[in-house]
């Protein structure tokens, strides 16, 4: 009990000199508000190219503004949970801090998600920002009915890709990716993600090998579920997936269930990588620059 | 569990793998056996060239690096299963005064911030950071940005991090590297000062050999990953004394009287040089009696006389030029 | 030459930085290529309801989007080498070194900026030729080659003219990491405004205007109506946007030039150009 609080209040301390650094920077504090604006700006202005035509992506309804920006929604969450552990961990080890970090009571974890939270207080509430901007300036509506299994399924991609942001972060140690791009990161971020997970497209739209590789992210089903329950006009009960085409099993369920095992797989599998990392780079004395 | 020595290894050995291509790699001996005892309360130094392995030897001792064989405990732990009961209970100060410190938190907020995460109790927090400030000449300088203060100023920082929980053992790592000399002597005074007050255990590894001379009571010399020798410093110095020395300055000595001096049987080495007389003997006194006696009969002035003892330093350069001395 | 030699040594130590992490290379152009594809793949989402937008480029959003996200991508990098450049510098320590020597911080910017132009440059003409005949991208049969690269160089130089002003914020505003202003806002606004993504003309009339004062419009749109239209530099629109875009190049270079100057010489007056050691 004694050791869970103490890394609660370092936890606690490790936001709050986050929220100071954050806040330090007050331009890029105002930008940081100004680029969800921006960026749902362009995606609205796009949609304007399709003035005159009548939109529909069954089975998402026809707002493209609610589709994007629910799109934006999952990318800020999978940028901060699944592309920062490793950057973390990085920053940790450049600035030698690892070894006082170990030279102290908190347990592998704390540091590494206490240094993360510069990119909760970035990118968690620019979920919240561009529903709000899309709702109030671009003309999204959402179907409020649905906002509670939403939000399941927002813990459930929160975790999901929380799951394969520790995988990536333990290859930092584990297979020692110091200096170069961090291969689980970018294979699936950078590649696989940005194509395949549909943040400002229907999977449908891709050729059908890059839909069967969207099946294997965790964002394709979150995506699938949001846009079907909270863009009015979403059908519930259509398949599109090639997933969902197989088995037989209403497309929202199944969904979930997919997002769940995910999240049961990576969490505890990215947990059990890292402490092996460190371990190892204990063994081998990689644990920190300084020499 | 109160140990009389506080750190004991035995025969430690580290490798380290170096990436020699893209699939090759070689082996890199850091410490080669490796055998060290440190006593509760002492000031122990680790001395050696670049490349020695007293890094190697510190994170092991730290709980930081897991060494390949050997055995250890350090304040009763195992090195192997409880290098984490080890880390909770040792702190360390890097060479590099930038470690760990945050340039965007202001002096105190650094301290504010590694209180927390170092455990510190809540009610005990404040004062013990005001006091680590005051003791380090820091406290004017507080609500300063790191990048405001100079180096030397960054690294009592670091120091004052480390020193927040008075943890039994504090591996010091150069730490008056990049001070200036007021700064490094209050450093060494406050180093004496923990160890008398709270009887740390410090290790203390530096390049300015007066400086473990001043600070330690025992050190260790290394090399190529072994300690080449390991005693009190005084014990040192009169192994490598087997002989003393005495320079006289005088003028006008003609070669006569230098041989006459060297007939002497116990003089084994007499030059003159830029007006000094300089002597080795066997028997410092007698020979000294007899030179002075001698010179004053000869009608030659002594201007000053001082005799000659061997520093740490020139312990150091021998052993490490020529091995352990014996 | 002896400021050119100066510059080219720090592209050479880029050069040799790839060499010694070449797999950095081969992630670049996966990267870029899927920044294209992502654009490819919303444009062939739009291409259905947007044929009315595009009368303009025979309706064809595909290439209109892909020629654009292109040409666009290097131009990001460049407005932001400079203060990018100077805020590594600086926390590497280095930044105090590089002004100490005999042609100082430009020598270090211009190579930079060299190595960072032809590194790009290579990866996004794999890109357009992959773009034109793998994915089939409409180009004319008779592009104006000339024409393009005028074009393309002009609007390289006014976006490293306009680094360079945001660069000066590095002195002025002690803006020492994360974004700069200057900088961030010509990219939104270029983003937004200058038809990266989309034909101006769907932008409401009321704020259109901004797109005229943004370099980004005139290059991307003489870029595509060279390569889709065909038209070369002797017709009156391109030749209209040509000049527009050679005062834009001028007065950007001259004025970051200036101002990064001024910068420069305030910061070596005041604390130092590197950090207090």
């Amino acid at each position: 009990m004694e050791k869970i609080k103490s890394e609660w209040d370092s936890l606690i301390m490790f936001s709050k000199r986050e929220f100071i650094i954050w806040s330090s920077y007050r331009m890029n504090a105002w930008m940081w508000v100004l680029d969800v604006f921006f960026n749902t700006t362009i995606f609205f202005l796009l949609s304007l190219v399709t003035k005159g035509s009548t939109l529909n992506f069954y089975p998402y309804g026809s707002n493209y503004v609610t589709f994007i920006v629910l799109g934006l929604c999952v990318y800020y969450i999978s940028f901060t949970n699944l592309g920062d552990p490793f950057g973390r961990v990085s920053r940790i080890y450049w600035g030698g801090t690892m070894d006082l970090y170990l030279l102290s009571p908190l347990s592998y974890f704390t540091p590494m998600m206490g240094v993360m939270f510069r990119s909760v207080i970035d990118d968690y509430p620019r979920v919240i920002l561009s529903l709000l901007f899309g709702g109030v300036f671009f003309g999204a509506t959402y179907n409020i009915m649905n906002i509670p299994l939403s939000l399941i399924l927002l813990v459930l991609i929160l975790i999901s890709t929380f799951g394969i942001g520790m995988i990536s972060a333990s290859s930092f140690y584990l297979f020692n990716f110091k200096q170069n791009t961090e291969p689980v990161r970018f294979i699936f971020q950078d590649v696989i993600i940005a194509l395949t997970a549909g943040y400002y497209y229907p999977l449908t739209v891709l050729p059908y090998p890059l839909q069967v590789l969207g099946s294997f992210i965790p964002h394709t089903y979150a995506l699938d579920a949001l846009r079907r329950l909270l863009i009015p006009g979403g059908d519930l009960y259509a398949k599109v997936l090639p997933l969902q085409k197989i088995i037989n099993i209403s497309p929202i369920s199944l969904d979930i269930i997919v997002l769940i095992v995910m999240s049961v797989l990576t969490l505890p599998l990215g947990w059990w990588m890292y402490v092996r990392g460190i371990e190892r780079a204990r063994r081998e004395g990689t644990l920190t620059r300084w020499q | 569990m109160a140990v009389e020595n506080i750190i004991e290894i035995n025969n430690i050995v580290k490798n380290y793998r170096i990436r020699k291509g893209l699939f090759k790699f070689e082996n890199f001996k850091a410490l080669d056996g490796v055998s060290l005892s440190i006593r509760r309360g002492e000031i122990f130094g680790l001395l050696g060239t670049n490349g020695a392995g007293k890094t190697t030897l510190i994170k092991v001792m730290a709980g930081l690096l897991q060494a390949d064989c050997g055995t250890g405990t350090i304040l009763g732990f195992d090195i192997y299963n409880d290098h984490k009961k080890i880390r909770a209970n040792v702190s360390l100060v890097a060479p590099t005064a930038d470690v760990g410190t945050d340039n965007n938190l202001t002096v105190r907020q650094n301290l504010e911030f590694w209180a927390v995460v170092y455990n510190l109790q809540k009610e005990k927090r404040e004062k013990r950071i005001n006091d680590v400030l005051n003791f380090l000449d820091l406290k004017e300088y507080e609500n300063f940005w790191p990048i405001s203060i100079s180096a030397g100023m960054r690294q009592k920082l670091a120091i004052a991090r480390s020193l927040l929980v008075q943890n039994p053992i504090l591996f010091l790592d150069e730490p008056t590297v990049k001070l200036d000399a007021k700064g490094a002597q209050s450093i060494r005074e406050f180093i004496r000062k923990i160890n008398k007050e709270f009887n740390t255990t410090i290790i203390l590894t530096t390049h300015y050999i007066f400086e473990a001379e001043e600070l330690c009571e025992r050190v260790a010399i290394m090399d190529k990953g072994k300690i080449i020798s390991c005693d009190f410093v005084d014990n040192l110095r009169n192994n490598l004394q087997k002989y003393d020395s005495f320079t006289i300055e005088c003028d006008n000595l003609s070669t006569e009287i230098i041989e006459k001096i060297k007939f002497n049987k116990n003089v084994l080495e007499c030059t003159y040089e830029n007006r000094a007389l300089h002597i080795t003997t066997d028997k410092l006194e007698n020979i000294l009696n007899f030179t002075v006696s001698f010179l004053r009969k000869e009608n030659i002035d002594i201007h000053s006389m001082e005799t000659n003892e061997y520093t740490l330093e020139d312990i150091f350069i021998k052993i490490t030029t020529e091995g352990e001395i014996k | 030459m002896k400021f050119l030699k100066s510059a080219l040594s720090f592209t050479k130590l880029e050069f040799k930085a790839l060499k010694f992490y070449p797999s950095s290379f081969v992630l670049s152009v996966i990267q870029s290529f899927v920044n294209m594809g992502i654009w490819l793949f919303v444009s062939l989402f739009l291409k259905q309801y947007a044929k009315n937008a595009l009368s303009g480029y025979n309706g064809d959003f595909v290439s209109y989007m892909v020629i654009g996200v292109i040409f666009f991508q290097n131009a990001g990098s460049i407005l932001t080498l400079p203060f990018q450049s100077l805020s590594t510098a600086f926390w590497d320590k280095r930044l105090e070194i590089y002004n100490s020597s005999g042609s100082g911080i430009w020598a270090f910017l211009t190579g930079k900026f060299i190595w960072t132009f032809v590194y790009n440059l290579i990866i996004q003409l794999g890109i357009l030729i992959f773009a034109i005949f793998v994915i089939g991208i409409k180009v004319n049969s008779s592009i104006s080659i000339v024409s393009v690269i005028v074009f393309y160089l002009l609007f390289i130089l006014t976006c490293f003219g306009i680094g360079l002003i945001g660069a000066s914020n590095f002195f002025y505003l002690e803006v020492k990491q994360g974004r700069e202003p200057i900088t961030w806002l010509i990219d939104v606004l270029a983003r937004i405004f200058s038809g990266v993504y989309y034909p101006i003309t769907v932008i409401p009339i009321s704020i259109r205007f901004i797109s005229y004062f943004i370099p980004h419009t005139y290059a991307l749109q003489g870029i595509r109506l060279i390569m889709m239209n065909g038209y070369t530099l002797s017709n009156p629109n391109i030749l209209r946007y040509t000049c527009i875009m050679m005062i834009f190049c001028v007065v950007t270079v001259f004025l970051g030039i200036i101002l990064l100057n001024r910068a420069l010489i305030k910061a070596q007056r005041g604390n130092g150009v590197g950090m207090v050691v």
